[in-house]
């Protein structure tokens, strides 16, 4: 076999290979982001040990008594440690500037019966990794009905940490619904709470304090009208007894149990978040397939237009390739073998680049949150399935200006120059 | 090997006029011969040379090579001869533009199945014979207008034809590369005892030419 490689040359050929490499890099980028996305969410689901989340469908109300209602689940002898969490938007007040956080409010004592050793913590998946705890382990505030003693202790986002000069033992105020509260920070943590998207576009980071505290920034403490206690919460994490963990049967129906005798809330089980989680990532496969596809078509479609004009233009060579000798066969190889080498070197000059984009997306999101977790993996599964995209579409979008150049008459060969 | 035309008629079409181009032309051309074919534009030189190495086929008429009915045979299956038993040579030189001239003249030895070492040692010394030997690493852009044609001879002869069809291969070049030309064409014919079929405007190619046709609408109307 031998080629002449009549397509090969030329800036046009160099145009194509970097809009073919560019739909590539992004085909590649896109599958490696929903591969991280898909492989991060789920071990963060594996590494969590909560069991069950009881949550609002509407996250507006509130679950109002959270610390009785915790209580109560606690007295099951299925149940190790229930406690009451609490999710709040609040500002800090730093360097003159109002900055939005996401604050989350806890009872040190008990949420540290959900953290690995590691310091660990997964609240609804996201993560936590908290080395500086309170000193309080307990709720004081909340115990003397909202009048106890105020703690005044926060731990930061990492992210925030070096900016507005915010290090241990820096006072800081911040301002919610319930009013202006001064707290004093003692210790850092990171989290994936604010990392990326649209979330980390309106909040600048996280903060966590003593549940009571974060009620009382945020309104949720006492009812706004008679001043009575109502104690709202987000939702209450619940750690089932080692017995139960192992017997799928038991647990299933403890958790209907749940959902009986608490018909208003929510009750999520890590069988349902996994299948949530599933679902939620077949649409994020489906879309980032579609766009993979779209964009590697619009690069494909590149390269078969360009190959067509060539054709068009090369036409008289080509009939000078049949008048000598060239069979139908090898006008076929010359122009489709001459395309899918394009096809491949674009492809294959694609995943360094590709993989330099993974690193800086992953760079972008760890500087974000703190945590090492990656956002976009590019290994083999990624780059062999980008490949079957590529060079399925590519070998039958190709056949087009390949029939093209074959279907030359060789006839014309013979007009006069001037007539082409 | 001997190429015979019977009453081959060549019709186009063009919506409600038809073009002939040959009129029942009937000629023999055999290896060992150097022929011209002369005649005025339009008379259908360029016609009958195509008709002759099988890249165009007749409306009405047979074409026989080697006694063997190649008429009703397609154009693409007739690839391989034309690879074997025929040697092109273009006006405008047709060089392939990525390849070295030592390649170009390479190439058709490939097609037709001859080792790679083997092709290269034959190149070589075609591009001997045309002169061009020196510069046979360069691309066609880099070579002249008549360097360029003897690459081209040096191609058509690539593997070993008996007939060497020309159309007008002086055209596009100066006097003294049209010479030089020429004098390979006679060579080929009288050296290497080939056929050389050329189409030919000028009188002084033709007149180095045993055998002279002369074409007139369509029809040989001297010389046979
Ligand atoms: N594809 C075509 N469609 C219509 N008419 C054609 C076609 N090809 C050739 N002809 C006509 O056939 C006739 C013979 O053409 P041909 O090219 O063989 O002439 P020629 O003798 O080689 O002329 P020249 O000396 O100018 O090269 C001309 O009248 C030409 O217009
Ligand atoms: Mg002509």
């Amino acid at each position: 076999m031998s080629l002449s490689w009549l397509f090969l040359k030329g800036r046009r050929v160099v145009a194509t290979s970097v809009a073919v490499m560019l739909s590539a890099v992004l085909v590649l980028s896109m599958l490696s982001v929903s591969e991280a996305l898909e492989k991060s969410a789920e071990e963060r689901e594996r590494a969590s040990s909560e069991d069950i989340l009881l949550t609002t469908a509407y996250l507006s109300n509130g679950i109002p008594g959270g610390h009785a209602l915790s209580e109560e689940i606690s007295s099951d002898s299925n149940v190790t440690v229930a406690t009451p969490i609490s999710l709040a938007i609040a500002s800090a007040l730093v360097g003159g500037e109002d900055l939005p956080l996401v604050g989350v409010g806890v009872i040190p004592g008990e949420i540290e019966k959900f953290m690995g050793e590691d310091g660990v913590l997964f609240i609804s998946g996201q993560k936590m990794e908290i080395s500086d705890f309170f000193e309080e382990k307990g709720d004081p505030y909340f115990a003397g009905g909202y009048k106890g003693r105020w703690t005044g202790e926060i731990l930061l986002d990492e992210v925030l940490k070096g900016k507005y000069g915010l290090r241990k033992g820096s006072r800081i105020e911040l301002s919610g619904p319930g009013g202006r509260m001064n707290f004093t920070v003692s210790g850092f943590f990171s989290t994936t709470l604010t990392g990326g998207g649209v979330v980390s576009y309106y909040v600048k980071g996280a903060f966590m304090v003593h549940l009571s505290e974060l009620q009382a920034l945020s309104g949720l403490a006492l009812s706004p009208d008679n001043g009575t206690v109502v104690d709202r919460c987000w939702g209450i994490l619940i750690k089932v007894s080692e017995k139960l963990r192992e017997d799928n049967e038991a647990f299933e129906s403890f958790a209907s149990s749940l959902k009986a005798r608490y018909p208003l809330y929510k009750v999520i089980t890590p069988q349902e978040r996994f299948k949530r989680l599933d679902e939620q990532y077949n649409l994020v496969k489906v879309f980032s397939f579609s766009i993979s596809f779209i964009s590697a078509s619009v690069g494909l479609l590149f390269l078969l237009a360009i190959m067509y004009i060539n054709v068009q233009q090369k036409g008289q060579l080509l009939r000078v390739l049949k008048a000598i000798g060239a069979s139908n066969r090898d006008i076929f190889l010359e122009v489709y073998l001459s395309s899918l080498l394009i096809l491949f070197v674009s492809f294959l000059s694609a995943i360094p680049v590709s993989y330099f984009v993974a690193g800086y997306i992953n760079d972008y999101f760890v500087s974000s949150t703190g945590i090492d977790v990656s956002y976009a993996i590019l290994n083999t599964s990624v780059a062999l399935k980008a490949f079957l995209i590529f060079a399925g579409l590519g070998a039958v979008l190709n056949l087009y200006p390949t029939f093209k150049a074959v279907r030359i008459k060789l006839e014309g060969v013979r007009a006069p120059p001037e007539r082409w | 090997m001997k190429v015979e035309l019977r009453e081959v008629w060549k019709e186009y079409r063009m919506g409600q006029v038809t073009v002939a181009a040959l009129k029942g032309v009937s000629i023999t051309i055999s290896r060992g011969e150097m022929v011209a074919i002369t005649g005025p534009s339009g008379s259908g030189k360029t016609t009958l040379l195509n008709m002759v190495g099988c890249v165009d086929k007749p409306t009405r008429g047979r074409v026989l090579i080697d006694g063997e009915d190649v008429t009703p045979t397609p154009l693409d299956r007739l690839a391989p001869l034309r690879l074997k038993k025929f040697g092109f040579i273009f006006q405008r030189f047709y060089l392939l533009p990525t390849l070295s001239a030592l390649h170009n003249v390479m190439f058709p030895m490939l097609k037709a199945g001859v080792k790679r070492a083997e092709a290269q040692k034959r190149a070589l010394e075609l591009l001997d014979t045309v002169g061009m030997r020196e510069r046979a690493t360069h691309l066609p852009y880099q070579l002249s207008g008549g360097e360029q044609q003897r690459v081209a001879i040096a191609r058509a002869l690539a593997n070993d034809p008996d007939i060497i069809l020309a159309d007008e291969p002086t055209g596009e070049l100066d006097s003294e590369s049209g010479r030089v030309v020429v004098e390979l064409l006679h060579r080929l014919w009288k050296d290497m005892g080939r056929g050389v079929v050329v189409v030919t405007h000028q009188s002084e190619i033709a007149s180095r030419c045993r055998r002279k046709i002369v074409m007139r609408d369509g029809r040989i109307v001297g010389g046979r």
